[in-house]
């Protein structure tokens, strides 16, 4: 299903322009649920450890040449 | 330093209900209403399935979500490199690899706070303890990338063997059962 995303979709709509941002902000606020808990809540800078995989994915798909956008 | 704000479960239910709802949407508008539906339809039941856990909403909502954002993750990264462009294999694997990265900060976090995951996993495997990963091991790592393979395998498989939409919603909930067996059977393979 992913092979066939739909194209023309307006983009410059605000609300249609977030949509579009979804997996990389999904990603983005799971990284910063963890790096609240890990560092303000909990005291455990050591669970940091389990966002950089992810946040190493994340760096990449904001590279691959779409700006975020799929 | 301390937390202005305290996250407790309800919060961390909350964010996952409002991602979800925002992945929704997100499959809604740039995929299809049908693909919306069917994936998280067939992916709120298997985590219903799959859970060894009280199948309270935190473990239900989260593998069909973590699923999904791998998914995309692998579309925007393998779309671009023209090499693997189209090869359903490379995106299966990479989907399932990604589920694992995604789960792993939610898993970790679920743990550090008591809240439930989906299925404990506590064997060593490689040599890999649980202060490599942030908590959780690298067995429960791997658990995700089972789960989300095969899920996203049967998803694709289902997807482009020519059915209708009619035939793909029935096999793919129907399957479902099959494919939380399939999970645990590669899951065990390590």
């Amino acid at each position: 299903m992913f092979c066939h995303l739909s194209r023309g979709v307006v983009e410059d709509v605000p609300i249609e322009s977030l949509i579009s941002r979804a997996p990389a902000l999904l990603l983005l606020a799971i990284l910063v649920l963890l790096g609240y808990l890990a560092l303000l809540q909990l005291d455990q800078s050591g669970l940091l450890a389990a966002g950089a995989p992810a946040a190493l994915v994340l760096a990449l798909y904001l590279r691959s040449g779409r700006g975020g956008r799929s | 330093m301390s937390a202005p704000v305290d996250i407790g479960l309800h919060d961390y239910q909350a964010f996952l209900t409002a991602a979800t709802v925002f992945a929704a949407a997100h499959a809604y508008r740039k995929l299809s209403p049908f693909f919306c539906v069917s994936w998280f339809g067939a992916g709120w039941i298997f985590a219903y399935l799959w859970t060894q856990a009280r199948p309270a909403p935190e473990v239900v909502l989260l593998p069909p979500l973590v699923f999904y954002l791998a998914a995309a993750l692998t579309k925007g990264l393998v779309e671009t490199r023209a090499s693997v462009q189209g090869n359903h294999l490379v995106h299966v694997a990479m989907t399932g690899v990604l589920s694992g990265v995604v789960a792993l900060p939610l898993i970790a976090v679920a743990g550090a706070m008591g809240w439930s995951v989906p299925r404990p996993a506590s064997r060593v495997l490689l040599s890999v303890n649980g202060s490599w990963l942030g908590g959780p091991t690298l067995d429960g790592v791997w658990l995700w990338i089972a789960a989300g393979g095969v899920f996203y395998g049967a998803y694709k498989l289902f997807d482009h063997v020519g059915l209708s939409r009619g035939w793909q919603l029935v096999l793919l909930f129907g399957s479902t059962p099959f494919l939380v067996m399939g999970a645990e059977w590669l899951h065990g393979l390590a």
